[in-house]
C-alpha cells in the first residue's frame, strides 16, 4: 500500500513512516501541503494521511484541494484543535474536516493500533489492498 | 420628588439584604466559573501542544515493543518487559493530556446565564415587595417579618425567639439539630440579621 503522509511536525511523519514501513508499505512524508500536493501529483497513493492543523500551511484547504481534482483517494484527517464544550459540537475542525471531503479522523494523541484500525477500516474504499498488521 | 417608590426604598430592609447576599454569592460563584473556564482553556491550549510528541513517542514505543519481542529465545525478554511497563506509562499519559484537552464540565448552576436570571430574580423579588409596601418598610412585628419566611422557617424562628437550643429545637419541630441550624442560617440571610441577639431583637418588635 502506498500512503502519504502530510504533517508539519517531523517527529509524526518520521514515526507514522516507521511503523507503517515495517508493515510493509511504502511511506511518503511531506512537510506541508504544497509539498504534499506536489507528491500526489507524481505518484500513486492508496490513503493520505493529513494533519489539519499546520501553521502556515492550510489542512483543510489540501483536503478540498485533493477533491477538487475529482480524486476519491480516502483521506484520513488527523488532530485539528478541539474547543471545548462552550463553543458546541461545531467547533469541533476533525468533524468539519469530514464535511469537507475526509474519510475519517484520527483525533491525536494516537497510537500505533489506532492508526492501524483507521487505514483498515478504509479497505471498503480501497481496492486490492490487504489489512495491515499483525 | 421624584414619586416615592424608587428613592425611599429602605436599604436596611430583609428583601434587600437577600438580594444583596444572592448577588454577593453569585459574584464570587461567577469569578470561580470565569476562572475555571480560562484555566480550562489553558489546559487545551498545552494538551495540543503535547498531542505530536506524545504520538510520535506512542508510535516508537510500540516500535521497540515489537522489535523487543522479536529478539526473545526462550522466556520472556526482561526488556520486553520494561518496554511494555513505558508503554503503560506512555497511556497514562496520553489520558492525562486528553482529559486536560477535553476539559471539565461547567456545572449548570455557575454558568454566568443561570446566575444572572437568578440574580434578577432576586432583585425583582426585592423591588416588587418595596412597591407594594409604599417604600418603607420597618422590622416589627414579627408578623410582617415573617412573610419572607417559609412555614418551616417561621417555626423554627419561634423556637429561636422561645430559646431553644439547636438542639432542642429541632428536638421539638422533630427534626435534626443540623438541619434546624440550616433553616436558622437562612432566617439570618432573609432577615440580614448578624447574630441571634439581632433575630430576637427584631422577632420581638424592636426597629433595627
Amino acid at each position: 500500500m502506498h500512503i502519504l503522509v502530510i504533517d508539519d511536525d517531523p517527529s509524526v511523519g518520521a514515526a507514522i513512516q516507521a511503523f507503517l514501513n515495517h508493515q510493509g508499505c511504502e511511506v511518503v512524508v511531506a512537510e506541508n501541503s504544497t509539498l504534499g500536493i506536489r507528491a500526489f501529483e507524481t505518484s500513486r497513493f492508496d490513503v493520505v494521511l493529513v494533519d489539519i492543523f499546520m501553521p502556515g500551511t492550510d489542512g483543510l484547504e489540501t483536503i478540498k484541494d485533493f477533491r477538487q481534482r475529482r480524486s476519491n483517494v480516502p483521506i484520513i484527517a488527523m488532530s485539528g484543535f478541539r474547543f471545548r464544550d462552550q463553543m458546541g459540537p461545531t467547533a469541533d475542525f476533525l468533524s468539519m474536516a469530514v464535511s469537507l471531503g475526509a474519510t475519517c479522523c484520527l483525533r491525536k494523541p494516537f497510537g500505533s493500533q489506532n492508526l492501524m484500525a483507521a487505514i483498515n477500516g478504509l479497505r471498503d474504499h480501497v481496492p486490492a489492498s490487504t489489512a495491515i498488521g499483525s | 420628588m421624584l414619586n416615592g417608590s424608587h428613592f425611599d426604598m429602605p436599604y436596611e430592609s430583609p428583601p434587600y439584604n437577600y438580594a444583596v447576599q444572592k448577588l454577593r454569592k453569585l459574584q464570587d460563584e461567577m469569578v470561580v466559573t470565569a476562572r475555571t473556564w480560562a484555566m480550562g482553556e489553558i489546559g487545551a491550549a498545552v494538551a495540543h501542544q503535547l498531542n505530536d510528541p506524545l504520538t510520535a513517542l506512542l508510535i516508537y514505543l510500540h516500535e521497540i515493543e515489537r522489535v523487543s519481542g522479536r529478539q526473545t529465545v526462550s522466556g520472556v525478554s526482561p526488556l520486553l518487559e520494561v518496554v511494555v511497563k513505558a508503554i503503560c506509562e506512555a497511556e497514562r499519559v496520553r489520558g492525562i493530556v486528553d482529559r486536560i484537552g477535553h476539559g471539565v464540565e461547567t456545572p449548570v448552576e455557575t454558568r454566568p446565564a443561570v446566575a444572572v436570571a437568578v440574580a434578577r430574580e432576586a432583585i425583582d423579588a426585592w423591588a416588587q415587595d418595596s412597591k407594594q409596601n409604599g417604600g418603607g418598610r420597618r422590622l416589627s412585628p414579627a408578623s410582617s417579618l415573617s412573610d419572607h419566611l417559609t412555614a418551616r422557617e417561621r417555626e423554627v424562628l419561634a423556637q429561636i425567639v422561645a430559646g431553644a437550643s439547636n438542639k432542642g429545637g429541632g428536638h421539638h419541630l422533630g427534626i435534626s439539630a443540623r438541619t434546624f441550624e440550616v433553616h436558622r442560617a437562612h432566617i439570618m440571610t432573609k432577615l440580614g440579621a448578624r447574630n441571634a441577639a439581632d433575630l430576637v431583637r427584631m422577632a420581638l418588635g424592636e426597629v433595627k
